[in-house]
């Protein structure tokens, strides 16, 4: 049988079903892997580990006992993201030897389900890009096009599921990061809202916006992994208390009492005419199904990408600081002159002014002009 | 900041901008970043003409307290102690080896 692109729930269900052994499965990914290296959608691949895990996943279904949620199933994990034992480089030579000691609590949730993690993605360094060019690892190409970019900063596991080298992915988002990607890749990325997710565990960019969540082939699977990983956690203290709903039960309800607002700011310039064509036909589909549509003003629109290079730049400058090489690290890529910050490549989204070093800078403005 | 304009960016500022963070600009990088800096604060200033209005946020509109772990100490084994030195560059037994920060 074809094992192309499939859902998680084709997985879980021909293991249970033994219509193939999870071993078949990792090793179809691996073989995709090898043979899409190109893409450079990976900086750590655990070739040996995961066909181990997937042969205990065999012998379970042998000895009849039942799966749990998403037992057997290959998944790919940006670099941004711990795992226990597993070098952790966000992208940056300053990790190129870091071992994460801990799994990130995004991570323990999805392996308390049973996925098997077979290797770390691509990002932009320290998740600060929105193209994955900035990777000290290198660039990741887009699968469909190997002369355009993937989009980033979660670039490599965008990649990964658009060329179905795994079953799913988790990135980050902080501005972008998880939606653009996903969008340039052509599948299917969340970013949860702020409180939704946990953070322990993730390299800290921006904690007042970063979230982690899923890239996925379905708006199905998106749901099913939301549920996994917005599990309460103690280890982050602004999580919401409220309870995540049972959103894949919800997938199937009539759509029709729900009313989408279309913010007027959000069609002005720089959007672009097949953006906005497709926007359109979304909102005709939309209206067939009996969603009301309204128009509705955010009229901060045009403020939030200076707020955002406030909010960044200061919080980046501070994040980063961590990074001096003293408890892990290599001091001589961190320091040179004695602080990490200086390799890292601080670029942004948008006004990117083509320099690494200016948020580390602007880091500094805004604590001291604004 | 006080009222008016931001000040352009002078290349003395960006001297002592470097020295806080620690890094070495040659005299043409200095330049540069007197001009890019410039214009990002030139940017970033747009938010002066907002008019923001203040008032309290309705608590139903609050996202909540945060949630607070106890605080009590946990304690590491040995083992979990002995993982997290040797991910250390430098280290003298155990404890974490740095430059002086006094001389």
């Amino acid at each position: 049988m074809s094992f192309s692109y499939l859902t998680i729930k084709q997985i879980t269900d021909g293991l249970e079903r033994k219509e193939f052994s999870c071993a078949d499965i990792v090793e179809y990914y691996l073989n995709r892997i090898e043979a899409n290296k190109d893409l450079n959608a990976f900086i750590t691949l655990l070739p040996e580990r995961a066909l181990l895990e997937a042969k205990k996943v065999d012998q379970k279904i042998q000895s009849g006992q039942r799966l749990k949620k998403f037992e057997g199933v290959p998944i790919s994990v940006k670099d941004i993201i711990l795992t226990r034992g597993v070098k952790a480089t966000g992208g940056s030579r300053i990790l190129e030897n870091y071992y994460a000691p801990y799994d990130a609590s995004v991570v323990k949730f999805l392996k308390e389900e049973g996925v098997i993690i077979l290797g770390k993605t691509n990002c932009d360094e320290f998740a600060m890009g929105a193209s994955n060019e900035n990777s000290a690892f290198g660039p990741v190409k887009n699968p469909w096009d190997k002369s355009r970019v993937p989009g980033g900063s979660s670039g490599g596991s965008a990649a990964s599921v658009a060329a179905d080298l795994c079953a799913f992915s988790v990135g980050t988002d902080t501005g972008g990061s998880i939606r653009q990607p996903a969008a340039f890749c052509g599948v299917t990325g969340l970013k949860p809202t702020y409180a939704r997710v946990s953070r322990h565990g993730l390299m800290a960019m921006t904690s007042s916006l970063d979230q982690a969540g899923p890239f996925t082939r379905t708006a199905e699977e998106a749901a099913q992994i939301l549920e996994v990983i917005a599990r309460p956690d103690h280890y982050d203290a602004t999580l919401s208390p409220q309870a995540a709903e049972p959103y894949s039960q919800r997938l199937n309800e009539p759509v029709k009492n729900l009313t989408i607002g279309l913010p007027k700011e959000y069609f002005g310039n720089g959007l672009d005419q097949e953006i906005k064509s497709a926007i359109q036909a979304a909102v005709k589909e939309f209206k067939k199904l009996g969603v009301k549509i309204k128009k509705v003003s955010l009229p901060h629109t045009a403020y939030s990408l200076a707020v955002y290079y406030v909010i960044l730049p200061a919080e980046v400058s501070s994040n980063l600081a961590r990074y001096d090489g003293i408890r892990y690290g290599s001091p001589s890529k961190a320091a040179g002159e004695g602080l990490a910050v200086e390799s890292a490549g601080l670029r942004s989204r948008g006004q990117a002014t083509g320099d690494d070093r200016h948020f580390c800078f602007i880091g500094r403005l805004s604590g001291r002009l604004l | 900041m006080a009222h008016g304009e931001y000040m352009s960016i002078t290349l003395t500022e960006v001297e002592h901008l470097a020295k806080l963070a620690r890094i070495n600009l040659s005299g043409a990088e200095k330049e540069k970043y007197a001009k890019d800096l410039s214009a990002i604060l030139d940017y970033v200033k747009q938010l002066q003409q907002v008019k923001s209005v203040q008032r309290a946020v309705d608590r139903a509109e609050a996202p909540g307290p945060s949630q607070w772990r106890a605080d009590a100490v946990i304690g590491t084994s040995t083992a979990e102690q002995e993982e997290l030195l040797s991910q250390v560059p430098e280290r003298s037994d155990r404890l974490v080896k740095t430059k002086p920060v006094f001389k």
